[in-house]
């Protein structure tokens, strides 16, 4: 049994013992989940493999209707960078972040069998969407960029991909802790959902998602600029297009809103754990 | 062994806390199987998922060594989507089980659950007695030092039952039970010790017959007599009433009894009336009938005679026939002779025809290619009067016809075309190709019309008349015609491909840069900063 080769009590060794014991069955209930996610997709979207295969092709149709309209008003570049890879790096990443705040959430809910076992928790569930869903949209930009690449001879720059990775990374950390706050408040409150939904329609728009905040007049820029979204898009288009971002663009505003927003979603989790798992 | 300290467990309602138990310490000894008893939303299955886990106490804590299975029974942990064998793989992953075992358990479970082809369908499609089947097998199949159930056998039949009962006593040799249920002889089959919550309160027996006593009303057929005697005395209840009452049930009654008396009343009414209808159209039937009968007779009689006069001349007709089928063969035999011939003869003409305006229609489509379909309009050729069956056949092919007057139309030259063509570049030499493959093939098929052409009008002009010799040379006029005219669309499409070729400067509609083309250098506009 596993107990017998367990360090006493008080050592140090037991902690870390703990600590990798503890990991390694969360790791069996991630993929478990995930495994189950994969199979059937229940909730809001039950369309099994079909939804996973429209989870991968966001972003490329996301990409696609907003060139169609640069097209519409007779542009085709953005300082300079062509407008399908400046629209296919800020999609495939706002993709994520939009699918954090609107469908992740939805997961507590429909797990809610699962938390039967002792070791199946909503915070498992969350992080497990979140995982494939992430993997998943990051596999259909990849395909996006590297089909960009091979027939329209547009690359992004290489030279700064680990710099441009490491601002999307921060995203993702915001993205997981507001799906998992907004996911232990609405699954309390299911009229949150409704309420987010609605709101993240003009999220790209205030996001500068399909266009550099610089071209924005000055106190639409101002405004913007509160949003941290928007200054890691720029962030991360000046890594991956060697764009130049606007004025006041800041690293560390992205990065403080990352932790503090992670740090909301674990809070609240810790908060509400008995309350989410109520039948 | 689980270990209680403590524990509280409430619910925020309404109408403030609402508490399922307050500060319980207790230990369930790890060698004894508990039941569990109390009345519905007692906090039965509350229990059971806290010292399952699954539930997190209010207050205090809940100290669990072993494994310990997940509450399973009426309210089980299986997701109604998914199937049974993947519920089952989905408990075998969270236990981090290899890949070989969980299929071992896979198999155990669907045979023990005995639930057939529905293993392999949605749990949203089982029974309850299925979803029971199926949560019991999931929990038996991995080894658990306590095994948590919700009602072991509630939804079941006596097969299961029977299983369950077989299953359990096998494995009380290794581990403990813990059961929430309301039937007694399960109750003392399986544990030793039990549990009563009641009232917000929870109390633990050592022995399983003081919790019963002491849950009372759980003797089932003190209850079944209590609830006969119960109905037996409700029975005669009613007719003890107050005589105000009485009363007006009285005046209901008569009331009812005087609607009823005038509702046979209409009824007989509007019988009389329907015998009499009845009588009135019998009365009139005899002479109508009469009358029918006579018409009929009369067709009848008309019937026959048409039939008669139809019949006599296709008699005739047969006997003619009979008559003649004797010498008629050579007659006939000669006419179908004479009239394959003729077939034949304008088989023929009809090929020389087509053979003729292939000739013609060959030119005309190089032209069409390097238009790109300008000339959909393009109107058929008339028919060559040869064909029109004004001529009497004759054995010798007819002259070859020819199309003047649309010949002589379409030698106009055609606009060129206005603007240079806004390909997309992945398009480009697809189209450039497909453009010059159609070009080739028109004027291989003017080659082989002409040469058909030149074949025949020899063919003419050894032995032909002045007509015939007209003709041939309005032909060869054609083919020459038509020569220019291929040559023509040969230019049209060079002049398109030339237009299609450079790239579009960037004041143009801006067409994406495609593969193997030069890139323009970007405009950089100035950065605002």
């Amino acid at each position: 049994m596993a107990h017998s080769d367990r360090p006493a009590a008080g050592r140090p060794q037991r902690f870390l013992y703990e600590l990798s014991e503890g990991a390694r069955r969360q790791a069996n209930v991630v993929f478990a989940l995930i495994f189950r996610e994969l199979k059937t997709r229940s909730g809001q979207d039950g369309y099994g493999l079909y939804s996973l295969a429209g989870i991968m092709i966001e972003p490329a149709v996301g990409t696609l209707i907003m060139t169609a309209f640069y097209y519409l008003l007779r542009r085709d570049e953005v300082q300079g960078i062509d407008i399908v890879l400046f629209l296919t790096v800020s999609m495939t990443s706002f993709t994520v972040v939009r699918r954090a705040i609107a469908t992740i959430p939805r997961t507590i809910r429909s797990n809610r069998a699962f938390y039967a076992f002792p070791n199946v928790k909503p915070f498992d569930a969350v992080l497990a969407r979140f995982i494939l869903e992430t993997v998943l949209t990051i596999m259909g930009g990849a395909v996006l960029l590297f089909l960009i690449w091979w027939f329209l001879d547009l690359a992004i720059d290489m030279d700064w991909f680990l710099h441009g990775f490491g601002i999307f990374a921060i995203l993702l950390v915001w993205s997981f802790g507001i799906s998992l706050f907004i996911g232990v408040y609405g699954t309390r409150f299911p009229l949150l959902f409704k309420a987010i939904q609605l709101a993240s329609r003009g999220l790209m728009f205030l996001s500068a998602v399909v266009h550099p905040l610089s071209e924005l007049p000055p106190e639409a820029q101002y405004y913007i600029s509160w949003n941290p979204i928007a200054h890691g898009m720029e962030l991360m288009r000046k890594y991956f297009l060697g764009m130049q971002p606007f004025q006041d663009v800041s690293l560390g505003y992205v990065v403080t809103w990352a932790a503090a927003t992670l740090f909301l979603g674990f809070l609240s989790y810790y908060v509400n754990r008995r309350k989410v798992i109520e039948r | 062994m689980i270990e209680l300290v403590n524990v509280s467990k409430y619910y925020p309602t309404d109408f403030g806390r609402h508490y399922v138990f307050r500060d319980v310490s207790l230990v369930l000894p790890p060698d004894r199987s508990v039941g569990v008893l109390g009345p519905n939303g007692a906090g039965k299955s509350t229990f059971l998922r806290l010292i399952g886990g699954a539930d997190i106490p209010s207050e205090g804590s809940i100290l669990r060594t072993g494994r310990i299975s997940p509450p399973m029974g009426l309210t089980p942990g299986l997701q109604s989507s998914l199937t049974g064998s993947e519920n089952a793989r989905f408990a075998g992953r969270i236990c981090g089980l290899p890949r070989e075992e969980i299929n071992g358990i896979i198999e155990y479970v669907r045979e023990l659950s005995g639930i057939g082809k529905y293993f392999d369908m949605p749990v949203a499609s089982y029974s309850a007695g299925m979803k029971q089947r199926v949560a019991f097998a999931i929990n038996m199949s991995m080894n658990f030092d306590y095994y948590l159930f919700d009602e072991i056998s509630a939804g079941g039949d006596k097969d299961f039952r029977k299983i369950t009962r077989a299953m359990v006593q096998e494995r009380l040799k290794t581990s403990k039970f813990v059961i929430a249920s309301h039937r007694t002889d399960e109750l003392l089959d399986i544990c030793d010790s039990g549990i009563v919550i009641q009232n917000g309160e929870l109390t633990f027996y050592d022995d399983i017959k003081d919790a019963l006593d002491a849950y009372g009303g759980d003797d089932e057929d003190a209850e079944r007599k209590a609830r006969r005697a119960r109905r037996h005395a409700a029975a005669p209840q009613p007719a003890e009433d107050g005589a105000d009452h009485d009363t007006a049930s009285r005046a209901d009654d008569e009331e009812r009894r005087i609607r009823r008396e005038q509702r046979i009343i209409q009824l007989q009414q509007r019988k009389a009336a329907v015998a009499a209808q009845l009588a009135a159209a019998s009365a009139a039937a005899p002479a109508a009938e009469e009358d029918r009968n006579a018409r009929r007779e009369q067709r009848r009689q008309q019937l026959a005679l048409r039939q008669q006069s139809v019949a006599a001349p296709v008699a005739e007709a047969e006997v003619a026939a009979a008559a003649e089928a004797g010498g008629g063969d050579d007659e006939r035999g000669a006419r179908r002779e004479q009239r394959r011939q003729q077939l034949a003869l304008r088989q023929q003409k009809i090929a020389a025809a087509r053979a003729a305006r292939s000739a013609a229609a060959a030119p005309d489509e190089g032209a069409s290619a390097g238009a790109e379909d300008s000339h959909g309009e393009r109107p058929r050729e008339p028919r060559p009067e040869a064909e029109a069956a004004s001529e009497p056949p004759a054995p010798v092919a007819p002259a070859p016809p020819v199309g003047t007057a649309p010949m002589a139309r379409r030698v106009k030259p055609q606009p060129p075309p206005a603007a240079p063509l806004s390909v997309p570049p992945m398009l480009r030499n697809f189209a450039v190709e497909r453009a010059l493959a159609r070009q080739d093939r028109a004027q291989a098929a003017a080659a082989r019309a002409s040469r058909l052409l030149l074949q025949h009008l020899d063919d003419q002009a050894a032995s032909g008349s002045p007509g015939t010799r007209a003709r041939a040379w309005l032909a060869a006029a054609a083919q020459e015609t038509a020569a220019m005219e291929a040559a023509q669309a040969r230019e049209m499409l060079e002049s398109t491909l030339a237009g299609i070729r450079p790239a579009q400067p960037a004041s143009a509609f801006p067409v994406p840069r495609g593969a193997g083309l030069l890139r323009p250098a970007a405009a950089a506009p100035a950065n605002p900063e």
